[in-house]
């Protein structure tokens, strides 16, 4: 029906207290199937409704959702208007006359498109990174017992409650002393430790049935093969999942780019904008119109390509609080 | 090798195998998460309380300021009016988060037009997908006084809107404005989610009761939906007390400090001003504020809120 059953189910199996799902690896996929019957009755339940209300209803949604994109909107047509037409009130919302002035002005005006590769190079380094830093040490967590291992847990876990803004002072003495200043390796290499992933992949993988380790490790396998071999491909859900919430996360973040970054060709694509924006000080706003679109777009795209991962993680980043 | 083909036919022994203590194999696995997590999250914490009794620029070397930097927050003018500031920001946009957020999910789940709910919820969702950065440029040009089409629009409404982001009146309702758009999405989702772990029996046993929609919505509902409630208040209220982008570039923290809210305060008062060590004590006491506000709601949560154990 939706995407929301999986995540649904999947909560609540962990509200359970974790009680897995027969089949660790397609809990997501299982979730669909095992959705009770009835569902269209409990959502109708929740707020007893006639039809009437639900036509109604639905006529607010509709309304509410354009209103929601509307800015959106704006720019994106304000970005292919006449320079002129642009900022007209009331806005022409059907303009008569297209044009792609604005995006050339912008990639003229500013190295925008070596913004764009920054910002990917920074996002799959540490999409892939910390993917790997997370599964071994949520394997770690998961299977193997050690001393220490519940204070280290919680030492990690501890650290979700920090704002990281919080230690930008620190952190920002830190990337200089290492010579990382307006270096993008000052936003990957931090950005590497993700505890929450790492406690939602221990916690996934707690629900993989021991035997598959045990009868991997009769085989002769180590730890590493079976992470490749059954707690990888077991869990690729939950692993893809944390890696579209990491890497939405990355791409997007403005705080440590502006604090780290400084030279216009080393920025990624949203500082990038802004200190187009900053210096032009209301030259060519058509050109921010643009680049605004230009970053608009992979967002819908992200969503409608990752809808269920994207609700999976958030689902999970507000379980785990 | 030998030893575990001699114990492979014993299960039993091969599950206590597993067990076993192998710290060095799981100090390997986890020693890249340790040494970034002391790189990155240890040194930097311990280093904030460090800096927090300094007098540093960064350019010339530092000085140990003793209690300087602790004594001056006491008499700090300008805190005040930043902590005011971000108080009355996060609880307007916690409020509206979770008003609109409980509601707007109330309401996709009541509906049936597939279509209608993927649109609302993508609608909803999208904002939240966006950069920071993206979302306060978008927003100085819709606010705008002149030449904004939101007030125009509210203008053919009859509401004659105030300049969102040049007044100190309604700079603050103008980024609360922004950051429920933007951010909105989050909770909704959580919301989305929490409703849907509601088990139909419950509804089922209250209409046998004999319960009307209201009496459902606040005797199932609201206590079932009450772990969502919560996460969802902590997750606004933390996150909004962490706004930075949205004053830093829609009003540059003004009129004077109007709309400078403490982590721009912390930002300035280091990368503008110079004081490493001063921004370090605000923020000690932003990282305070917070912890204290999970303990408050932690204690909450034991007295309010429902876990249901199906």
């Amino acid at each position: 029906m939706s995407v929301y059953e999986g995540a649904a189910t999947e909560g609540r199996a962990r509200e359970q207290g974790g009680t897995p799902p027969a089949q660790g690896g397609t809990a997501m996929k299982s979730g669909k199937k095992r959705r009770p019957a009835g569902r269209s009755d409990a959502q109708n339940a929740i707020v007893a409704t006639s039809r009437a209300w639900r036509v109604m209803i639905s006529a607010v949604l509709v309304v509410a959702g354009i209103l929601f994109l509307l800015p959106v909107v704006w720019v994106v047509i304000s970005s292919l208007e006449l320079p002129t037409d642009q900022f007209l009130v009331p806005p022409d919302w059907f303009p008569s006359h297209l044009t792609l002035a604005s995006y050339r002005t912008l990639f003229s005006a500013a190295p925008f498109l070596l913004n764009i590769i920054n910002s990917v190079i920074v996002t799959t380094s540490v999409v892939v990174g910390a993917a790997i830093v997370s599964i071994l040490a949520a394997y770690a967590f998961a299977r193997i017992e050690f001393r220490g291992r519940e204070v280290l847990f919680i030492m990690f876990l501890a650290a979700l409650t920090l704002p990281s803004q919080a230690v930008a002072v620190p952190a920002f003495i830190e990337i200089r002393y290492m010579h990382l200043l307006n270096n993008q390796a000052s936003l990957i290499i931090p950005a590497l430790i993700q505890v929450l992933g790492i406690f939602l992949l221990r916690q996934h993988f707690r629900t993989i049935p021991q035997e598959l380790d045990d009868s991997a490790r009769v085989d002769g396998a180590g730890h590493l093969r079976i992470i490749r071999h059954v707690m990888v491909p077991m869990s690729w859900p939950a692993i893809s999942a944390v890696m579209v919430i990491t890497g939405q996360y990355i791409w997007n973040d403005f705080f440590w780019p502006n604090l780290f970054l400084t030279s216009p060709d080393r920025m990624t694509a949203p500082l990038g904008l802004v200190s187009l924006e900053a210096m032009q000080g209301g030259g060519p706003i058509g050109a921010i119109f643009a680049g605004l679109s230009i970053l608009c777009v992979p967002v819908v795209i992200a969503f409608v390509f990752f809808q269920r991962q994207l609700m999976e993680g958030i689902g999970y980043r507000g379980v785990s609080r | 090798m030998v030893s575990v083909e001699t114990r492979a036919p014993r299960p039993a022994r091969r599950r206590q195998r597993v067990g076993r203590s192998q710290p060095r194999a799981a100090y390997l696995l986890l020693s890249p998460a340790l040494i970034l997590y002391v790189a990155f999250i240890g040194v930097p914490l311990v280093g904030l309380v460090v800096v927090s009794f300094l007098q540093w620029d960064l350019i010339s070397p530092a000085h140990l300021a003793g209690l300087n930097n602790y004594r001056h927050v006491v008499h700090d003018p300008n805190l005040g009016q930043v902590l005011t500031n971000t108080f009355l920001l996060d609880i307007m946009t916690t409020a509206l988060h979770l008003v609109l957020g409980m509601g707007l999910a109330l309401a996709v789940t009541t509906i049936r037009a597939r279509a209608v709910r993927y649109w609302a919820r993508t609608a909803i969702v999208t904002p939240f997908l966006m950069s920071a950065g993206t979302v306060a440029l978008m927003w100085s040009y819709v606010l705008n006084g002149q030449t904004g089409p939101f007030n125009y629009y509210l203008a053919k409404l009859g509401i004659s809107a105030p300049n969102w982001l040049g007044s100190s009146t309604w700079g603050i309702p103008g980024l609360v404005i922004v950051d429920v758009w933007a951010t909105l999405g989050f909770t909704f989702i959580i919301f989305l989610v929490g409703l849907q772990t509601i088990p139909v029996d419950l509804y089922e046993a209250a209409a046998i009761d004999g319960a009307g929609g209201l009496a459902k919505f606040r005797r199932v509902t609201l206590p079932m939906l009450s772990p969502a409630t919560f996460i969802a208040s902590i997750t606004a209220f933390i996150g909004a007390f962490e706004i930075f982008t949205w004053p830093l570039i829609d009003t540059n923290g003004g009129p004077g400090i109007a709309t400078t809210t403490i982590v721009l305060y912390i930002y300035r008062s280091a990368f503008q001003n110079y004081q490493f060590g001063y921004s370090a004590v605000v923020s000690l006491i932003n990282i305070g504020i917070l912890l204290s506000f999970a303990a408050v709601m932690t204690v909450i949560a034991r007295r309010w809120v429902h876990y249901e154990r199906v």
